[in-house]
């Protein structure tokens, strides 16, 4: 009897392992072509903003980003070259910062908004609290860009993945990944190339 | 053909060795190696067939990178029932070297092999070590002697989950 029980716990928990297991391997978070789902995140003015609030916009480059990652920092420059340029054609930045303070006390919402001024960001620095739109969309590094265009069933999905192929240096950048995306959705195309990879600093998350 | 390549590689290696002992004598006493993405592949899919390879990719600017740099040392002083090689594949800019990588290897007193991987898009080989990785490191890529990757994990570890993994994947 108390052998059976044994087993029987045995087996449960095994099962539970390999489905725990299952879901931890797959990737998790939104693909190109999902509909997201929309957020509504403190600005570091204090006000808080949504994609609901640009009537105008066709679309949205959301860059997950930080205020201590190395890669973060090197990309601040073109983020901000980026807004100036895109935003007027309809695809403003918002940035969000995933991170958790306790963890990675240099980005704290404070810092954020220290970073923000010291940067002069031409766009919105909100606060993803505990990471939650982040997990959301399958963010996992810092800085991780998400393109949204508008359509009639909601913010789609067009592109995920890194700004440029060369993180170093901007004046040996080769291929501008996001800024074709973008190109390539302002002219009624698709995007050619949908995801692309780089290596980031982890998005840390409470424990 | 593939000895020749061996050999050539070989001696690739040895030749940034020499020319940064012959720059720093602290790199040189670490061992940091300055190598590309196909020799860094090659590397590992020819691996002696008796040696389990655990290749952790870090960077000295990833905070949970570096705490765990003492669990791939330890690594080192355990037993397991085929030799493991530890092999710590570093993502920093090739000019942070000096005042960035070395200091921390030097702190730690790493003893393991360390390879600089001086690329810069990573969008060309990322999806090779594994098409599931994000791009976010700590990562690891655990490799058996034909050159398998056995499996790759994309999060930091605690020293008694990494002695585990090692165990369980080298047997």
């Amino acid at each position: 009897m108390k052998k059976s029980a044994l087993l029987f716990t045995f087996i449960i928990s095994a099962l539970l392992n390999s489905m725990f297991a299952q879901e931890t391997t797959l990737t998790s978070g939104y693909k190109p072509g999902d509909l997201a789902e929309s957020f509504n995140l403190m600005n570091v003015d204090g006000k808080m903003v949504s994609p609901e609030n640009y009537p105008e916009a066709k679309g949205f480059v959301v860059v997950f980003t930080c205020n201590h990652c190395p890669f973060s920092i090197a990309y601040e420059d073109r983020i901000i070259a980026l807004d100036k340029e895109w935003s007027t054609k309809g695809y403003p930045v918002l940035a969000l910062n995933p991170n958790d303070p306790t963890i990675q006390p240099e980005d704290s919402y404070e810092n954020m908004k220290k970073r923000a001024r010291s940067k002069k960001f031409t766009f919105p620095y909100l606060l993803d609290e505990n990471g939650k739109v982040a997990s959301r969309f399958g963010a996992t590094k810092t800085p991780h860009v998400y393109v949204l265009t508008k359509t009639n069933d909601g913010l789609q999905v067009a592109y995920i993945g890194a700004i440029d192929d060369n993180s170093r240096n901007a004046g040996d950048v080769k291929t501008k990944y996001l800024e074709n995306a973008l190109q390539q959705l302002t002219a009624g195309q698709s995007v050619q190339v949908p995801v692309t990879k780089a290596i980031g600093c982890s998005i840390k998350r409470p424990q | 053909m593939k000895f020749a390549f061996r050999i050539n590689f070989q001696v690739n290696i040895l030749s940034v060795l020499m020319f940064l002992c012959s720059q720093s004598s602290q790199v040189c006493a670490q061992s940091v190696s300055i190598i590309q993405w196909t020799e860094a592949e090659s590397y590992w899919k020819n691996q002696h067939p008796d040696t389990f390879l655990v290749v952790n990719f870090w960077a000295s600017w990833c905070k949970p990178c570096v705490t765990e740099l003492p669990c791939f040392e330890e690594l080192h002083n355990t037993t397991f029932s085929k030799p493991v090689k530890v092999l710590l594949v570093n993502l920093d800019y090739v000019e942070d070297l000096n005042n960035r990588v070395i200091p921390i290897l030097k702190k730690r007193n790493i003893q393991s092999e360390v390879w600089l991987l001086n690329e810069t898009n990573p969008n060309q080989w990322i999806d090779k070590v594994d098409k599931n990785w994000s791009g976010a490191i700590p990562a690891t890529l655990f490799v058996n002697g034909r050159g398998n990757y056995l499996a790759f994990k994309e999060n930091s570890f605690s020293c008694p989950e990494l002695l585990d993994l090692v165990r369980n994947l080298s047997k």
